[in-house]
C-alpha cells in the first residue's frame, strides 16, 4: 500500500496498561488513530514489562492507520530497581548510594540491547556501568 | 460531574525525559505525552530526534483537590533529578484542567461509512448503516495496516474496481499487490470476483488482512499468501497495484508476466507530479491506457492488456 506518513507521536506510558484516558486518548484521538486497537497491541506487546514506564513512537499514516515501536525500560529506571533505590546519589562519583552486581547489570544489558548503539552484550553492558558510575550505583564482581 | 484531568506541563531536555516519566508514574501520574510531530513523507525515520535544548513534556494526573500537594511532590522530583543531571532547572509545574471526553468514541467520527459507486457500501463495525437494495456490503475497522478507504490512492482504485465489475466480463480472477488492510481484495470478492490473491511483505498486513477477510466471511474467495510477486504463479484477469509510483515502475515486468489476455491492471499510490513516468515506463508494452482518475495530489492508471 502507499503508505504516506502524515506524523509521530511519542508517548511514555505504563507496560500493559494503556487506556484511552491521557495521553493515549487526546493524542491519538486528535488524529483520528483507532485508540483501541492501539491499546490492545501496546499492552499486549508489553506485558510482560507491567508497570514500567514505557516509551513508545506512533507513527500515523495518510489514511489514519498507524504502526508503532516500543523501547525498552530506561536503562536508570531499571538500575534503580536492581539497586532498590528511589533516588540517585546527589553527588555522582562521591557519595555511592547503591550496589548491583555485575550479573544484574548483564540482565539489564541484555533487556537493552535492541535500543543501545553496542555491538554485543559486553559493549551494552559498558554503557550501563556507565550509566550506574553517574547515578552514584557501583557495580560489584 | 465529569471527570476531569490534570495536564502538567514540563521543560526538561532530553536526557532526563525517560527517569523522569518513571518518576511521575511513581507519584500516579498516567503518563506523559513527549511531543506530537506533524510530518509529510513516505519514509519516516523509526523515531525523530529529540530537539536541542528543552521540550516541554505534559504528564496527566487524574483530577484532584491536593493540587498543591501534587505541585510540591512533583517540584521535589524535579530539584533531586536535577542533582543527578545539572542541565535541568526545577520550576513550579505548569497545572492546567482537561475536561474529560469520550476518548474512546470520539475518534471514530473520522471513519464514516462511504459508499463506492452505486454497489459497494463500507461501514466499521459501530455503523449500523444499511446497504440498498443490489448493493454489496463490507465491515471494515481502522487499525495497524494502510487500506482504510479513507485516502484518495485507495478509494481511486475502489472506484475504478467498481467500474471494472459493472462490465459483462465482471472482474474475474484478481491479484491485489501490497493488500495492506486487504480492502481492495475484499471489495474485488464482494463484487463477484471470481478469485483474489491478495500478497503482502509485511506480516503484520496479512494477520490484518486475514481478519477482515474472515470478518466479512469472505475466505472461500480470498488467499492471503506471503508469496512475493516473482514467485506468484498463473495468470489473472486483473491486477491491482496501490503501491508506490518507483515500485509500480520497478515491479513492470513482474505485472506483465500475470496478465491474462484482454485483463486492466491499476497501478495506484502515485503522486500526480510522477504520473508522467509512469506512462513512459509502460508505453512501450502491449497495454493501452484506459483511464487517468485523479484525486487530491494523486493519480490511478487502469491499463488493459493486450499481448
Amino acid at each position: 500500500m502507499a503508505k504516506k506518513v502524515i506524523g509521530q507521536i511519542k508517548l511514555q506510558i505504563p507496560a500493559g496498561k494503556a487506556n484511552p484516558s491521557p495521553p493515549v486518548g487526546p493524542a491519538l484521538g486528535q488524529q483520528g488513530v483507532n485508540i483501541m486497537d492501539f491499546c490492545k497491541a501496546f499492552n499486549a506487546k508489553t506485558q510482560d514489562q507491567a508497570g514500567m514506564v514505557t516509551p513508545v513512537v506512533i507513527t500515523v499514516y495518510a489514511d489514519r492507520s498507524f504502526s508503532f515501536i516500543t523501547k525498552t525500560p530506561p536503562a536508570a529506571v531499571l538500575l534503580l530497581k536492581a539497586a532498590k533505590l528511589q533516588k540517585g546519589s546527589g553527588v555522582p562519583n562521591k557519595e555511592k548510594v547503591g550496589k548491583v552486581t555485575k550479573a544484574q547489570v548483564q540482565e539489564i544489558a541484555e533487556l537493552k540491547m535492541p535500543d543501545l548503539n553496542a555491538n554485543d552484550v559486553e559493549g551494552a553492558m559498558r554503557i550501563i556501568e556507565g550509566t550506574a558510575r553517574s547515578m552514584g550505583i557501583t557495580v560489584e564482581a | 460531574m465529569a471527570h476531569h484531568w490534570l495536564e502538567i506541563r514540563i521543560p526538561a531536555p532530553a536526557v532526563v525525559i525517560e527517569l523522569l516519566g518513571q518518576s511521575l508514574l511513581d507519584l500516579g501520574c498516567s503518563g506523559i505525552n513527549v511531543g506530537e510531530y506533524a510530518l509529510d513523507t513516505f519514509e519516516a525515520p523509526p523515531e525523530l530526534p529529540m530537539p536541542k535544548g528543552d521540550t516541554v513534556v505534559r504528564a496527566y494526573f487524574p483530577d484532584t483537590d491536593q493540587r498543591d500537594q501534587l505541585s510540591d511532590a512533583i517540584l521535589a522530583v524535579l530539584e533531586d533529578l536535577a542533582r543527578f543531571f545539572p542541565e535541568l532547572t526545577p520550576a513550579a509545574p505548569d497545572i492546567r484542567r482537561l475536561a474529560e471526553e469520550d476518548w474512546e468514541k470520539n475518534w471514530q467520527q473520522h471513519f464514516p461509512p462511504f459508499q463506492v459507486g452505486e454497489t459497494l457500501l463500507i461501514r466499521p463495525s459501530w455503523s449500523d448503516q444499511l446497504p440498498t437494495e443490489g448493493q454489496a456490503l463490507l465491515t471494515l475497522d481502522p487499525g495497524q495496516a494502510f487500506g482504510t478507504g479513507t485516502h484518495a490512492t485507495t478509494s481511486l482504485c475502489l472506484d475504478v474496481i467498481t467500474r471494472l465489475a459493472a462490465t459483462e466480463a465482471g472482474l474475474g480472477k484478481v491479484l491485489d499487490v501490497g493488500t495492506g488492510s486487504g480492502i481492495l481484495a475484499l471489495a474485488a470478492a464482494a463484487l463477484n470476483a471470481a478469485e483474489v490473491l491478495a500478497c503482502d511483505i509485511d506480516p503484520q498486513a496479512r494477520q490484518i488482512a486475514r481478519e477482515n477477510i474472515d470478518q466479512n466471511g469472505l475466505t472461500t474467495q480470498i488467499t492471503v499468501t506471503d508469496l512475493f510477486l516473482e514467485e506468484i504463479l498463473g495468470r489473472f484477469d486483473l491486477v491491482l497495484a496501490n503501491i508506490l509510483a518507483k515500485e509500480n515502475i520497478r515491479l513492470r515486468p513482474e505485472f506483465l508476466q500475470r496478465m491474462a489476455p484482454g485483463s486492466h491492471l491499476i497501478l495506484s499510490g502515485i503522486l500526480i507530479e510522477q504520473e508522467a513516468d509512469v506512462i513512459a515506463a509502460f508505453e512501450n508494452d502491449p497495454l493501452t491506457l484506459e483511464s487517468v482518475d485523479r484525486k487530491d495530489d494523486w493519480t490511478c492508471l487502469t491499463y488493459r492488456y493486450h499481448g
